[in-house]
């Protein structure tokens, strides 16, 4: 499974939508991506990839493609 | 504050007791006007989950007052409401004007207040910090949520809802920790090694501590070991590090005899049933054996170094009690006395000689508000002789012992021991009719024809109050026969309602020979 798929799955399961790990998904598709879901994606990404995001990361955060790059940066 | 991030945790725990949670979190409302109403549906549980930073502007005693009067008032006139759960604030968050000052004095001020308010019990967040998570903040997560705590934090949070504070509230309580020795208490074979050649190392004295805290909040402690005796009695006098004594254990099993029949025989001893044991021991072969021939008892397999099986039992399910237990002090004793009691009954020439040489003083205490967090205790936990299983709430207990009611609580002591408060008779009256609420007693007391001596009295005391007419509501239950064999006696066709006069006269000639001093406290 790559960094990009383990990503999709945990915004799938946190959001309760499908999600295709090959298409973009930004925080504006999902009407319950609010503060509290995206703590929620946060922690469940940090418990995933081992990592502890600064706060200003955590603000940026828009899309998959924004925690695949961190999860790339950590690697 | 988000609820959300915790309940997703809780879950988990609530599985260990075969237990699920529905969880519904209210609009946020920090005036919790709309929570409080909201509360009186079908909830079992309500939680007030409180973000205190937001009222720092207030005295803390005011903050803690303010929710208390909330909680009081939104019970209304009749008194009912499910439990409510309230959290303190943790210190060391950091947030300007929310000093550790203010938050120590907002917890005291909770403290009183929940002390007392019937079924309000405070969810202690700071003695959660405390605990082990000194990152219990996150200021990132306040940051992104709303949400203070960290993730560390939240699971320690959920873990105490799930497994802790939740089965206190709705399931039946353990009473009994059952402990091997070799391997548990100790390292080492007693046998092999000698009582000063077990090793005891930290994780022991973290068990036999937390063995001793468990006895202090009102469990009863037992041993259960394949040991000699007087191997045993050494090994307690000699190890001058192990906190506990041999005393501090209501009943000993230390013999070759199979432990399953071993643990059956400590039920019965301490009048229990089984599955108000829990067996810790560091052999799976005697856990399984355990399993097939005491299948009621619950099981913990022991970490030999001792500090795992003390972190089990810091949080076990049916482990943790809300309120400090009234009479925790007393228990062992009593136990330990019940044994002589046996001794004194097999050597008296018959039951009335066994009686009369126990020297017994019955204490009736009339409508007396001082016991009524023993009263809910009692009639939470007892299940032998328990007449009507009310299952009485704090809030019960308290109508229970208002104007226009009739509730004796009675405490029993003897030459051996004294027993404290050990049963509860109580009634509603409305005008010549009394109805029989609750009627129990702790089977620590059984025995003694006690409860037949309450009860006549209380008869007569419902005829000086002008009750012609008793109403009685037993309940058939899975371990009531006692209770209802006592009724029985005097109600024999299973009437609901019986003439006052024709049962004071049955009860009175029952116990008119009993020789116990009786006290009465109105």
């Amino acid at each position: 499974m790559t960094s990009r798929e383990r990503i999709a799955a945990i915004l799938s399961e946190i959001l309760g939508v499908p999600i295709d790990a090959a298409q973009e998904y930004a925080r504006e598709q999902a009407e319950n991506w609010d503060s509290l879901n995206h703590l929620r994606i946060v922690l469940a990404f940090e418990e995933e990839f081992g990592v502890s995001l600064q706060p200003e990361e955590v603000v940026a955060v828009r899309c998959l493609s924004d925690l695949e790059r961190l999860a790339q940066r950590t690697a | 504050m988000p609820f959300e991030l915790v309940s997703d945790f809780v879950g988990p725990f609530m599985r260990l007791w075969d237990a699920e949670i529905a969880v519904s979190v209210s609009d946020y409302d920090p005036s919790l006007a709309g929570v409080l109403r909201r509360g009186r549906g079908e909830e079992d549980v309500l939680l007030l989950w409180i973000d205190w930073r937001l009222h720092r502007a207030m005295a803390p005693e005011q903050a803690a007052r303010w929710v208390i009067d909330l909680v009081a008032a939104g019970r209304g006139a009749s008194g009912n409401g499910v439990p409510v759960l309230i959290n303190d604030w943790p210190q060391g968050g950091g947030t300007a004007g929310v000093t550790d000052s203010w938050v120590a004095a907002l917890g005291a001020a909770l403290e009183e207040g929940t002390r007392n308010l019937a079924d309000c019990h405070l969810v202690r967040l700071e003695r959660l910090r405390k605990e082990e998570y000194p990152a219990f903040f996150d200021p990132r997560n306040d940051e992104v949520a709303h949400y203070p705590f960290s993730q560390a934090a939240t699971v320690h949070i959920a873990r105490h809802l799930g497994a802790q504070m939740l089965p206190a509230l709705v399931m039946p309580r353990l009473k009994v920790v059952a402990v091997d020795l070799d391997h548990t208490l100790y390292e080492g074979v007693l046998g092999e090694d000698g009582p000063g050649g077990v090793r005891v190392g930290p994780g022991h004295q973290a068990l036999q501590r937390r063995l001793l805290l468990l006895k202090e909040a009102g469990f009863i402690l037992a041993l259960c070991s394949r040991n000699e005796r007087v191997d045993v009695e050494r090994l307690f006098a000699q190890r001058k590090e192990f906190a506990l004594s041999l005393a501090d254990f209501a009943a000993v099993r230390v013999d070759w005899g199979s432990k399953p029949d071993n643990l059956l025989s400590i039920a019965a001893q301490l009048n229990l049933h089984p599955s108000a044991i829990l067996f810790v021991d560091d052999n799976p072969a005697e856990l399984a054996r355990v399993a097939e021939g005491a299948p009621e008892v619950e099981l913990v397999l022991a970490d030999p170094s001792g500090e795992g099986t003390a972190a089990i039992l810091s949080r076990h399910p049916g482990l943790f009690r809300l309120r400090a237990d009234a009479s925790s002090a007393l228990r062992t004793q009593d136990l330990q006395a019940n044994q002589q009691r046996e001794r004194l009954r097999a050597a008296a020439a018959d039951p009335a000689e066994y009686l009369a040489r126990l020297g017994m003083v019955v204490d009736l205490f009339e409508n007396h508000a001082e016991h009524a967090s023993r009263i809910h205790e009692l009639s939470n936990k007892t299940n032998q002789f328990n007449l009507c299983l009310a299952r009485l709430t704090e809030q019960e207990v308290a109508r229970l012992l208002g104007p226009g009611n009739l509730t004796l609580s009675i405490a029993l002591r003897d030459a051996l021991s004294d027993s404290g408060v050990v049963a509860v008779l109580a009634f509603e009256i409305s005008g010549r009719r009394a109805r029989l609420v609750e009627f129990l007693m702790s089977c620590r007391a059984l025995g003694r024809e006690v409860e037949a001596v309450a009860f006549s009295w209380a008869l007569g005391r419902l005829s000086d109050l002008g009750c012609e007419l008793l109403e009685i509501q037993a309940r058939e239950g899975p371990r009531n026969q006692p209770a209802l064999e006592f009724l029985h006696r005097f109600v024999p066709n299973g009437e609901r309602e019986v003439p006052l006069a024709r049962l004071r006269e049955a009860a009175g000639r029952d116990v008119q020979r009993h020789p116990a001093e009786i006290r009465v406290h109105r």
